[in-house]
């Protein structure tokens, strides 16, 4: 039919326009440089105090220890000490007993062990002095680069409290991290995420993949700092970020004096009103060393921005089971209390 | 609050003590556990780990018999076999083991345990056993020193992750074809062990301060073969746009292969090598993004890396317009097809014109045909 090379003829024609339109169109959309052209970022890394001050504490940590058996027993006896770290250095003073030897935990705890000796049903007072500097601080962090394949490859995998493989947590961390131009963008997107979604709920520690609870067709962050910190690890470490976390006292009153307790009771333990046992994330940047974020003071994501009211005595971030911070325990010794007394002496 | 010595321990208290607002923590039993782990170095690279437990209270007074507490130890049996293979290695989801014998209460067996008494290791009958067969070439404690010698370090995981807890024994043996070249143990000031020889070495662990925290065993074992499932992970870099007034680097990651899996997508410039790990299902793509110090005209390299193999790789320089990357090949390609269409469009419709413009010509000429 006459017709047949007409209609062929112009399908042709069309279809070839409509793929050169394509292709130019495609090309000029990726071409287009971007709106803000006329003002070009800076690219130099900078990292700066905005901030810095030390405030000295003298902290006397005292734990009442109790022989429960009919028998005398001789045991060894830990204690935990705050530790030396990037924003803190820690001095022991002294202590009422001489300790045996001092020993390093899986992270690198501090620990003073002590040989003791206690008759049947009787107790004793454990006390240690410490000088305790704590630095506040206020971090600039532009252009920070990405870490080196290497660090990614070692010290971004999972542990027992840290799901990265979870596919739920994946498509999360893809959906608020993937588009960030730098590491510390990226954590200020996953610490806002956990902000929106926090059910804040004092519990034991369930790690990351319990803590995330669908309610109402939303995804909620249930449980206290501790989940915030292992959803916040997690979630960093999926995209590459050196994180851990860092565990301590924080102290609620802004006060010369402030002490804090927890007693054993017939039932179970009480804690005084201001008990600030708290844990935290801090994420790795090489060109400041661990940088502590802080989610839970102000409701707003604080990156690199410290107050002087942390105390770190330990972290977790090798660890595969989780790190044991018990502040001072015994094997067959009970601690009864526990008084931490911090007298601000300098700031 | 369940509270297990000579291992575990009281992180339920750890936990509640870091809860700012925890009041009350309800307790629950407490108890503490004596630990023996057998373990018997095979041919192949296989470890026979024998786990045995008895509880017993703060007096020394055994409860074996309280099915509560044994039933508690029987059922933490997955937490056990994680706990076994922290032993030989840092991360268990990549270790390969069988449980050769379930948790379960064994009134043959004994423990020995010191219960608080300086110097006296005293014997428990019954014994909650669980067997655990590692592979020791999926660990990370197994290192080949060369002609059949391996290196391999026992840690005590337990004192690892509680300063506290500690085996009370731990019975090392060598059979079949495996030899026994060298041992260590430290910290320094750990015991030696009591039994000694070229098929056994038997620490009796008193307290904390004298168990080894590593075992630092020099073996020859035959047939040890370092295999493993590789993923054969493929990926190409497809596309990399860089904005100058954002100082930034938008690189789109393709998963080219038939397996999902983990890439790390590295940006190598102006002396910082970045590198972004990205989880791709197969076919699927993404973008990542880098901030850039180089300035533009700069030339920088972009890799992406599957496991330690590197998948794909462009040199590229910094300017606005996109990269020379497949993609935009693939765009011309396009566009040059359409252009071919459009030509032999362009072609059929003359043709067509022609067949009309004959057809005309023959309907027309009779007319002016005069005929004879």
């Amino acid at each position: 039919m006459p017709g047949e090379k007409l209609v062929a003829g112009l399908v042709l024609t069309t279809i070839g326009v409509a793929l050169i339109l394509f292709s130019f169109s495609v090309k000029s959309v990726e071409t287009q440089p971007s709106q803000d052209n006329y003002q070009i970022a800076s690219r130099e890394v900078r990292v700066e105090y905005l901030e810095k001050r030390n405030y000295t504490y003298m902290l006397t940590q005292s734990f009442l220890l109790r022989n429960p058996s009919n028998n005398t027993v001789v045991d060894l006896v830990y204690m935990w000490l705050p530790v030396n770290a990037t924003s803190q250095s820690v001095r022991l003073v002294e202590s009422n007993i001489e300790p045996l030897y001092r020993k390093s935990g899986e992270d690198g705890a501090t620990i003073l062990v002590y040989n003791l000796s206690l008759p049947s049903g009787r107790t004793l007072w454990l006390n240690a002095t410490l000088q305790v500097t704590v630095e506040k601080y206020r971090l600039l962090m532009e252009n920070i680069p990405w870490l080196d394949r290497s660090q990614v490859e070692e010290n971004t995998g999972g542990k027992r409290y840290w799901a990265v493989e979870n596919q739920t947590y994946v498509s999360i961390a893809r959906s608020i991290g993937l588009d960030a131009r730098d590491p510390v963008e990226a954590c200020s997107s996953i610490g806002k995420w956990i902000l929106e979604r926090l059910d804040y709920q004092p519990t034991l520690r369930k790690g990351a993949e319990h803590a995330l609870v669908a309610r109402g067709g939303r995804l909620t962050v249930s449980g206290d700092c501790e989940e915030v910190a292992d959803v916040f690890v997690t979630l960093a470490r999926i995209l590459g970020i050196r994180s851990r976390v860092a565990h301590g006292l924080y102290l609620l009153e802004d006060k010369d004096f402030v002490t804090m307790w927890i007693k054993r009771t017939e039932t179970g333990y009480n804690v005084s009103d201001n008990w600030g046992g708290h844990a935290w994330p801090q994420i790795y940047v090489p060109q400041a060393g661990w940088v502590d974020v802080e989610l839970l003071e102000g409701e707003t994501v604080k990156i690199g921005d410290f107050s002087q009211y942390h105390v770190k005595y330990g972290f977790e971030e090798k660890s595969f089971m989780g790190s044991t911070m018990l502040y001072c325990q015994a094997m067959y010794l009970e601690t009864d209390s526990f008084y931490f007394a911090f007298r601000r002496v300098q700031s | 609050m369940r509270l297990v010595c000579k291992v575990m321990i009281i992180l339920v208290l750890m936990v509640s003590t870091l809860a700012p607002i925890t009041r009350q923590v309800k307790p629950q039993l407490n108890y503490l556990v004596g630990l023996n782990m057998d373990v018997e170095f095979m041919d192949n690279g296989l470890a026979r780990v024998t786990l045995k437990q008895h509880p017993f209270d703060a007096s020394g007074r055994s409860l074996i018999s309280n099915k509560d507490v044994v039933n508690e130890i029987i059922s933490d049996e997955d937490s056990f076999v994680s706990l076994i293979l922290l032993f030989f290695t840092t991360d268990p989801s990549k270790t390969s083991y069988v449980v050769a014998s379930h948790s379960q209460l064994d009134s043959g067996e004994h423990v020995l345990c010191n219960t608080g008494t300086p110097g006296v290791m005293e014997r428990f009958d019954g014994a909650v056993t669980l067997v655990v067969t590692v592979f020791l070439n999926t660990t990370t404690s197994l290192v080949a020193l060369g002609n059949d010698a391996y290196q391999i370090v026992v840690t005590d995981y337990f004192t690892l992750t509680d300063p506290r807890s500690w085996i009370d024994v731990m019975d090392l043996r060598f059979t079949g074809n495996v030899k026994l070249l060298n041992f260590s143990a430290d910290p320094p000031w750990a015991k030696p062990p009591s039994v000694a020889n070229a098929t056994r070495l038997l620490w009796l662990n008193m307290n904390e301060a004298d168990a080894p925290d590593n075992y630092v065993l020099t073996l020859q074992i035959p047939g040890v073969v370092f295999s493993s499932i590789a993923l054969k992970l493929r990926a190409e870099v497809s596309e990399a746009r860089f904005s100058n007034a954002s100082s930034s680097l938008l690189v789109n990651i393709r998963n080219t292969g038939e397996d999902e899996g983990v890439f790390t997508v590295v940006l190598s410039e102006k002396g910082f090598e970045q590198a972004r790990k990205i989880s791709l299902k197969p076919g699927e793509n993404a973008w990542v993004k880098f901030p850039v110090h180089a300035p533009e005209g700069e030339e920088v390299e972009v890799k992406v890396f599957g496991g330690r193999e590197q998948l794909d790789g462009h040199r590229m320089t910094l300017t606005e317009k996109p990269a020379g990357t497949p993609p935009q090949a693939q765009y011309a390609v396009l566009g040059a097809i359409g252009l071919i269409l459009m030509l032999l469009g362009a072609l059929m419709i003359l043709l067509h014109l022609d067949d009309r413009l004959k057809e005309h010509h023959q309907t027309q000429a009779p007319q002016h045909e005069i005929p004879f």
